[in-house]
């Protein structure tokens, strides 16, 4: 099968609307035949000449006349730049979600097995968030490309521009904030699995109301990372979220060691094996638990202090 | 030096403007597709086929041009020629050429 030229035309036309290929096709035929010239052309003069009429695609293109986008080109900065914003957010909760199924699917406690389990959820949701992300942005671009493709770009505000960057605002890394997130969130989890399993000589009635807050306080660390994902930068909602979280750990980590919910076993057990008496035991343990309170609620208040003055530096500045 | 693709660009960009009021003053008489081509070819009007019959479609379809298939022929042809509005246009993208030309002449003389 040669027929170069009707191939030729069939591959134009079958790009266009159906209401134009009939008669582009007629008349790219009489057009091709008079270029060609002799009746019975040889392959050589059939080629040059399909040659010169250049790419059918591109030939299709200039008969349609309007150029096609998925994303019209006076979006495509905005395009990249919320398709990154839009694929770190969905990457953090892909991440998280594919160790919170890790987790609570883990079927055995062998290393290799825990290790393969992981990567294969956080694999398989990455995969999943990324595509979302990807289809998502790309799915609201092109409505918005079509839907504004004939408004006039000259209908915009004054007040549409962005707000200039403070010259001494302070970027937040994405892949920072992410690793952040991923380790937090997965010690956190492992932490809650352990407590829910039950922990020698720790009083599962006590810790047991706590769960649903330690849960709270993750869900809260993953919208502060979003957020600072966001903005990209220290502005006021982020240092401000970022306090009030951690104002609920420091509260939390308060409440929890406070709470009482050692067994008195422990005493016993540490008298019994080693040259301690109870009573020592006893005060040991008391005195750590003051110090490890100490240093989260003053660890925390130093972060949220040094994170009170960045807010107070942008608020007096006009 | 600059790069050659950047003059081949640069000189199609100035050419490309100038595409349609070759092909606009050439129809006062109808033309088949490929007669026009070869016409501006001949008097070194430098247009692609590929870009020519598309454009004489989209000419037609602003109501520039009007057409006429001509089956008299051995081969079938669809002619092209200047309708009244194609006309009237044409008389003012000239004024608005001349008024370019000697605008560009003024500038360019500047240079010198």
């Amino acid at each position: 099968m040669k027929k170069y030229t009707e191939r030729y035309i069939y591959a134009v036309t079958k790009r266009l609307p159906v209401s134009m290929r009939t008669e582009v096709a007629e008349e790219l035929k009489a057009n091709i035949q008079d270029m060609i010239g002799s009746e019975n052309p040889s392959d050589e003069v059939i080629l040059t000449t399909l040659r010169k009429l250049g790419h059918p695609r591109v030939l299709a293109n200039q008969y349609r006349g309007k150029e096609r986008y998925v994303v019209a080109p006076e979006y495509y900065d905005d395009y990249i730049g919320t398709l990154k914003v839009v694929g770190s957010i969905f990457i953090i909760v892909s991440l998280v979600t594919g160790l919170i199924d890790a987790f609570t699917s883990m079927t055995s406690v062998a290393l290799v097995s825990v290790i393969q389990n992981v990567l294969e959820n956080i694999f398989d949701h990455l995969w999943e968030g990324l595509m979302m992300a990807f289809a998502w942005t790309t799915i609201g671009f092109w409505i918005a490309s079509s839907v504004n493709h004939n408004k006039s770009c000259d209908d915009w505000k004054l007040s549409d521009l962005p707000d200039l960057p403070e010259p001494n605002q302070i970027k937040i890394s994405r892949v920072g904030v992410m690793v952040e997130l991923v380790f937090g969130i997965s010690f956190g989890l492992i932490f809650i699995i352990a407590l829910q399993n039950g922990i020698p000589f720790v009083i599962k009635d006590i810790i047991q109301p706590f769960i649903p807050f330690f849960y709270i306080g993750i869900i809260l660390e993953l919208c502060v990372g979003i957020i600072k994902i966001i903005y990209g930068t220290w502005t006021i909602p982020v240092i401000l979220v970022t306090i009030i979280n951690q104002v609920y750990s420091i509260l939390l980590a308060y409440f929890f060691f406070t709470s009482g919910f050692l067994d008195s076993g422990i005493y016993e057990a540490i008298a019994s094996n080693s040259n301690f008496t109870i009573s020592e035991a006893q005060n040991g343990i008391s005195i750590a638990k003051t110090m490890l309170i100490w240093i989260i609620v003053l660890g925390g208040i130093a972060e949220t202090i040094s994170n009170l003055n960045q807010y107070f530096r942008f608020k007096i500045k006009p | 030096m600059i790069e050659e693709s950047i003059l081949i660009n640069l000189v199609a960009e100035l050419r490309r403007g100038t595409q349609i009021l070759a092909v606009l003053g050439q129809l006062h008489q109808g033309q088949y597709g490929y007669s026009l081509l070869q016409d501006l070819n001949a008097k070194g009007v430098a247009i692609e086929a590929g870009t020519l019959y598309p454009l004489l479609r989209r000419l037609e379809s602003q109501g520039l041009l009007k057409s006429e298939w001509d089956t008299q022929e051995s081969r079938p042809r669809k002619y092209y020629v200047l309708s009244q509005d194609g006309e009237i246009l044409f008389k003012t993208l000239i004024q608005e050429w001349n008024n370019l030309v000697s605008n560009m002449n003024v500038i360019l003389k500047e240079e010198k």
